[in-house]
C-alpha cells in the first residue's frame, strides 16, 4: 500500500512534465499568434476561403477571411487590422512603396447581362455608351425593349479600378470628371462580385461587370445571367491565357512583412495543389500565363 | 296567326332572348371572375415571392452556398414578369411598385452579400431600410388586392342584379300573356260563339251566327259555326221543298239556288241539276249561271258523255279541278272552272246528276264531296216523292177518265133508247157544272157532279118507253114506276168506286128542300149539295124543253117555277145562281 503510494506521485509528475515538454512548442506557438487575418477583394474571397479551410486543417491556426474590396484590404493591412490584403488588380506604385506583394494568378473581367437579354456580344464603344447612360434602353443595341439597369462596383473595389482603366469612365465618387467620362449616377453600386451577379440575374435589364471566375461559376450554378463576348472575344481559359481577351487583371496578395504563416499561405497557393485550386476557381495561375 | 303562335311566340321570343342573355351573362361574368381571380393570384404570388426573398435575407439564412442567390434572382425575374403583366391590365396598380421592387431587391441582395463578405456591422441599418421597403410594397399590393376584392364583389352584385331583373322580366311577360293576351285573344272572342251555340241549343234557329275576322282558332270556330248554321238552314229549306206542291222543275230550280248559296263549297255560283227521264239520257232540269252555249250543249246529255255523262254511267261522284280534265263540252270564252258531279241515286239507280261549278284549281275535298252526296240523296228523295205523286195523280186521273168514259157510254146508251132523256141529261150536266163552278167546287167534285148529272135519269131504262113517253096524265102505278128511277140508278152505280158519292147524288136528285121529294123524303141539309144543284138544273131544263107528252113551256116559265119555290122546294142560293146564269150571263144549254 505505502510503496505504491510513494511511487505514484513520481510517475504522475514525470508524465505531466513529459507531456508539457512535448506540448509546449505548439502551445506556445498557439498562444503567441493571433489568427491570420486576410481581407480585401471579394473576387478572391471564395478561393481564400477554400485555402483557409485547408490550412486550418493542418494545424496552421485560425485564418479569418473578410471581403470589403481591394482598397479596404490594403487599408486594413496598413492599419494593422489585417495581416494580408487580397488584391484583385496590380498594385499601384505608391502602394508598392509600403507593401510587398506576391502575384498568385490572373482573372478576367466579364461583362454580364440577364439571360433574357438577346444581346450576345458588345464592343468597348457601346459598353462606354451604356455605362455613361447615353444608351438607356436595350432596343438601341438589340431587338428588345427594356430599360438598361446599370450595376457598378462601389468605390475601392479592385474590379471597379480595372473597369475604369479599360473603359476610361470613372466612378462619380470623389473624382472631378466630366459627365461624359462618368459612370452614370443612376447605376446601382454593388459591393461583392456575388452581389453583382445576383442583381444582374434578378433584374431583366441589368448589366454588370464582374470577375469572370465568379460569373462562370455562378452561371453554372443556375444564376440566370449571360457572359457577353467583348470586342469579339469570348472570355475563356484560352482567351485569358493568351491575353486575347480585353480586360485582364492580376491577382495579388500584399503584406507589410512576410512571416512564416504568410509564407505558408503564399507557398501553398503557388504549389501545384494551390494552382489547381486557383484554376478550379476560374482563375489562371501565373505559371500558366508565363508558359505561354 | 293562330292561338299557339299568339301565346307561344311571346314566350318563345322571350325565351330565346333569355337564353342568349344567360349565355352572354354567364360568359361575361365568368370572364370577369377569371380575370379578377388571375390578377389576385398574381398579386398573391408577388407577395409570396417578395416575402420569400425578404424573409431569407432578414433571417440570415444565407450561407456561402450560392443556391439562395440563384433562387432569389429567379424569383425576382418572376416578380418582374408578374408585375409587368399586372400593370398591362391594371392601371390602378401603383406606378412605383416596379421601382420599389428593384429597390427592395437591390437592398436585399446587398444585405445578403454583406453576410457573405462577413461585414456584419452594416447589417442593422440595412435591415431596417429593407423592412420599410418591404412594407411599402406590401401596402401597395394590399391596396390593390382590396380593389380586386371590391371588383369581385361588384361583379357578384352585377350578376345578381342581372339574374333578378331577368326573372322579373320573365314574370312580367308571363303576367302579360295571362292577363292580357289570354282574355283579349281567347276569352273575349269566345263569347260570340258561346252565345250563338247556346241560342241554337235552345232551339232558336234564327240566331245570328258570330262574325269573326280573326284568323286564329276562335275565328275558325266562329266561321265553322256560321257554316254549320247556313248548311243547316239550307238543308232544312231543301227538306221543306219536298213538301211544296210545285212542279218538279220549279223545285229543282229552287234546290240548285239553295245549294249554290253555300259559301264553303268554293263554288262559282253556277251549277245544274240533270234528271234521267228516259233511259241513258240526262236532261237538264234546272240551272243557274250557265253560259248559253253550255245550256244548249248540255240540255240533253247521253250517259258516258262529258263529266256529267260519265258520272251518270258510273254512279260514282266525279271531280275535276279544272277544264283540262275530260271536259268535252266547251265553247269560246268558257270561264275556267272545276266540277263536282254527284250522281242522284234512288236505290242504286241513277236518276239524275247534280253538277256544281267550283273555282279553278280547287282540289278534291272529301268534306265537300260527302256533303254534296248527302244533298244529292236529299234531292233523290224529293224527286222520287214528286214523281210518285205525279204518277199517282196521273193514274187517278186515268181512272176518273175511265169512269167518265163509262158513264158517258152509259149516257149514250140511254140516248139510243130515249133521245129526249139523253139530251136532257147533257144539258142538266152543263148547267150543274156552271153552278158548281160558281160555288167554287174543285175540279174533282165538279167532275163528279157533271158525271152524276149525265146519267141521273139512267134508272128510267127500267121504265117502259110507253109510260115514259105517254102523253097525258099518268096513273098511280105508272107514277110509282117513274119514281123508282133514282133507286134503280143508285143500285146500278152502288158498286162503282169514285172519289165522290156518285150513286148517292143521283139517288137524291128528286128530293126537295121541304121534304116533299122522293124516294126518301129528305129535307134541308140532309140532301147533298150536289143533289140540290142537280134538282134545280133538272127542273129548269125539264120545264124549258120539249117533251113528247107536252110542248116546251119556255125558259121563263122554268125560271119562274124555281124563283117561286126557292127556299121551299129549292135551295135559294142555287136558284139565285141559276137565275143569274140564265138571265144575266147568257148561259145557254146548247153545245
Amino acid at each position: 500500500m505505502i510503496k505504491r503510494v510513494s511511487v505514484f506521485p513520481r510517475i504522475v509528475v514525470l508524465s505531466i512534465t513529459v507531456i508539457l515538454v512535448l506540448c509546449s512548442p505548439s502551445l506556445l506557438a498557439e498562444s503567441a499568434h493571433s489568427p491570420l487575418r486576410v481581407s480585401g477583394s471579394s473576387t478572391l474571397q471564395p478561393l481564400l476561403d477554400r485555402v483557409a479551410g485547408i490550412l486550418e486543417n493542418s494545424s496552421f491556426g485560425l485564418v479569418i477571411i473578410e471581403g470589403g474590396g481591394t482598397t479596404m484590404g490594403i487599408q486594413d493591412v496598413i492599419d494593422g487590422v489585417s495581416d494580408v490584403a487580397a488584391i484583385s488588380r496590380a498594385l499601384h506604385a505608391d502602394e508598392k512603396m509600403i507593401l510587398s506583394n506576391t502575384l498568385i494568378g490572373f482573372d478576367a473581367i466579364a461583362i454580364v447581362v440577364n439571360e433574357r437579354n438577346p444581346l450576345s456580344e458588345i464592343g468597348r464603344a457601346d459598353l462606354v455608351d451604356v455605362y455613361s447612360g447615353s444608351i438607356d434602353n436595350w432596343r438601341l443595341l438589340a431587338d428588345w425593349s427594356c430599360p438598361v439597369v446599370l450595376v457598378t462596383k462601389e468605390e475601392g473595389r479592385g474590379t471597379l479600378a480595372v473597369f475604369e482603366a479599360y473603359s476610361g469612365l470613372y466612378s462619380n465618387k470623389g473624382k472631378d470628371v466630366s459627365a461624359s467620362m462618368m459612370i452614370s449616377p443612376k447605376a446601382i453600386e454593388a459591393g461583392s462580385d456575388l452581389e453583382v451577379v445576383t442583381l444582374v440575374g434578378g433584374i431583366p435589364g441589368a448589366i454588370g461587370y464582374v470577375s469572370y471566375a465568379v460569373a462562370s461559376v455562378m452561371r453554372d450554378k443556375g444564376m440566370p445571367i449571360k457572359i457577353l463576348s467583348l470586342d469579339g472575344i469570348t472570355p475563356s481559359a484560352e482567351t485569358i491565357a493568351d491575353a486575347s481577351y480585353s480586360i485582364l487583371r492580376e491577382l495579388n496578395l500584399a503584406y507589410i512583412e512576410m512571416d512564416a504563416r504568410i509564407a505558408a499561405l503564399v507557398d501553398y497557393l503557388l504549389s501545384s495543389e494551390g494552382r489547381a485550386l486557383i484554376a478550379e476557381q476560374g482563375f489562371l495561375a501565373p505559371s500558366e500565363v508565363d508558359e505561354r | 296567326m293562330n292561338l299557339r303562335k299568339k301565346i307561344g311566340l311571346p314566350y318563345a321570343l322571350f325565351g330565346l332572348v333569355l337564353l342568349v342573355f344567360f349565355v352572354a351573362n354567364y360568359y361575361f361574368i365568368n370572364y370577369r371572375y377569371a380575370e379578377i381571380v388571375e390578377r389576385k393570384s398574381s398579386v398573391e404570388r408577388i407577395h409570396g415571392n417578395i416575402h420569400m426573398i425578404g424573409e431569407k435575407a432578414a433571417n440570415s439564412i444565407l450561407t456561402s452556398d450560392a443556391g439562395y442567390l440563384v433562387r432569389a434572382a429567379q424569383v425576382s425575374l418572376e416578380v418582374h414578369d408578374l408585375l409587368a403583366a399586372l400593370k398591362e391590365v391594371d392601371s390602378s396598380l401603383s406606378e412605383t411598385i416596379s421601382d420599389d421592387f428593384v429597390d427592395f431587391y437591390v437592398h436585399t441582395i446587398a444585405l445578403s452579400t454583406l453576410f457573405l463578405e462577413g461585414r456584419k456591422q452594416e447589417r442593422a441599418a440595412m435591415l431596417e431600410e429593407l423592412e420599410q421597403l418591404q412594407q411599402r410594397i406590401y401596402g401597395d399590393l394590399h391596396a390593390h388586392m382590396q380593389e380586386l376584392d371590391d371588383g369581385y364583389a361588384a361583379t357578384t352584385r352585377l350578376n345578381n342584379l342581372l339574374i333578378m331583373s331577368t326573372i322579373g322580366a320573365f314574370g312580367f311577360v308571363f303576367i302579360l300573356v295571362l292577363f292580357y293576351v289570354v282574355p283579349r285573344h281567347i276569352l273575349k272572342p269566345l263569347q260570340g260563339p258561346i252565345k250563338f251555340a247556346k241560342e241554337v241549343a235552345r232551339g232558336n234557329l234564327q240566331a245570328i251566327p258570330p262574325s269573326s275576322i280573326s284568323k286564329d282558332e276562335v275565328g275558325t270556330l266562329s266561321t265553322a259555326l256560321g257554316e254549320m248554321h247556313s248548311t243547316y238552314m239550307i238543308t232544312n229549306s231543301l227538306l221543306s221543298l219536298s213538301l211544296e206542291d210545285e212542279p218538279l222543275e220549279v223545285l229543282m230550280k229552287k234546290a240548285i239556288d239553295q245549294i249554290l248559296s253555300i259559301s264553303w263549297l268554293d263554288g262559282q255560283g253556277r251549277g245544274a241539276i240533270f234528271l234521267c227521264e228516259e233511259p241513258g239520257v240526262l236532261t237538264m232540269k234546272a240551272e243557274r249561271g250557265l253560259a248559253e252555249p253550255v245550256k244548249e250543249a248540255c240540255s240533253s246529255i247521253p250517259f258516258g258523255f262529258c263529266i256529267c255523262g260519265r258520272t251518270a254511267l258510273s254512279g260514282e261522284p266525279h271531280h275535276a279541278s279544272d277544264l283540262a280534265e275530260n271536259h268535252e263540252v266547251t265553247h269560246n270564252g268558257i270561264i275556267p272552272h272545276g266540277h263536282y258531279c254527284i250522281p242522284i241515286k234512288s236505290s242504286d239507280k241513277v236518276i239524275g246528276v247534280l253538277n256544281i261549278y267550283t273555282k279553278p284549281g280547287i282540289p278534291r275535298n272529301d268534306r265537300q264531296e260527302s256533303f254534296l252526296t248527302g244533298i244529292a240523296n236529299l234531292l233523290a228523295g224529293i224527286i222520287e216523292r214528286k214523281q210518285t205523286k205525279e204518277a199517282l195523280q196521273k193514274s187517278a186521273e186515268q181512272r176518273a177518265h175511265m169512269v167518265e168514259n163509262a158513264v158517258e157510254a152509259l149516257a149514250s146508251l140511254v140516248e139510243l133508247r130515249d133521245p129526249y132523256t139523253a139530251g136532257h141529261q147533257r144539258r142538266v150536266a152543263k148547267l150543274s157544272l156552271a153552278v158548281a163552278e160558281r160555288l167554287g167546287f174543285d175540279r174533282d167534285r165538279a167532275a163528279a157532279l157533271r158525271l152524276a148529272a149525265l146519267v141521273h135519269d139512267v134508272g128510267k131504262i127500267q121504265i117502259p118507253t110507253e109510260i115514259l113517253n105517254k102523253p097525258g096524265k099518268l096513273n098511280n102505278l105508272e107514277m110509282r114506276l117513274i119514281r123508282e128511277h133514282p133507286t134503280s140508278a143508285r143500285n146500278l152505280f152502288e158498286g162503282v168506286e169514285f172519289a165522290w158519292p156518285l150513286a148517292e147524288i143521283i139517288y137524291q136528285h128528286h128530293e126537295r128542300l121541304d121534304g116533299s121529294g122522293y124516294p126518301q123524303g129528305l129535307s134541308g141539309n140532309e140532301i147533298l149539295l150536289e143533289a140540290r144543284i142537280m134538282a134545280v138544273a133538272d127542273v129548269v131544263e125539264a120545264i124549258s124543253s120539249h117533251r113528247p107528252y107536252r110542248p116546251s113551256l119556255g125558259l121563263e116559265a122554268a125560271l119562274a117555277e124555281i124563283e117561286k119555290n126557292a127556299g121551299r122546294l129549292y135551295d135559294p142560293d142555287i136558284v139565285d145562281i141559276c137565275l143569274k146564269l140564265l138571265r144575266e150571263e147568257g148561259f145557254t144549254f146548247e153545245e
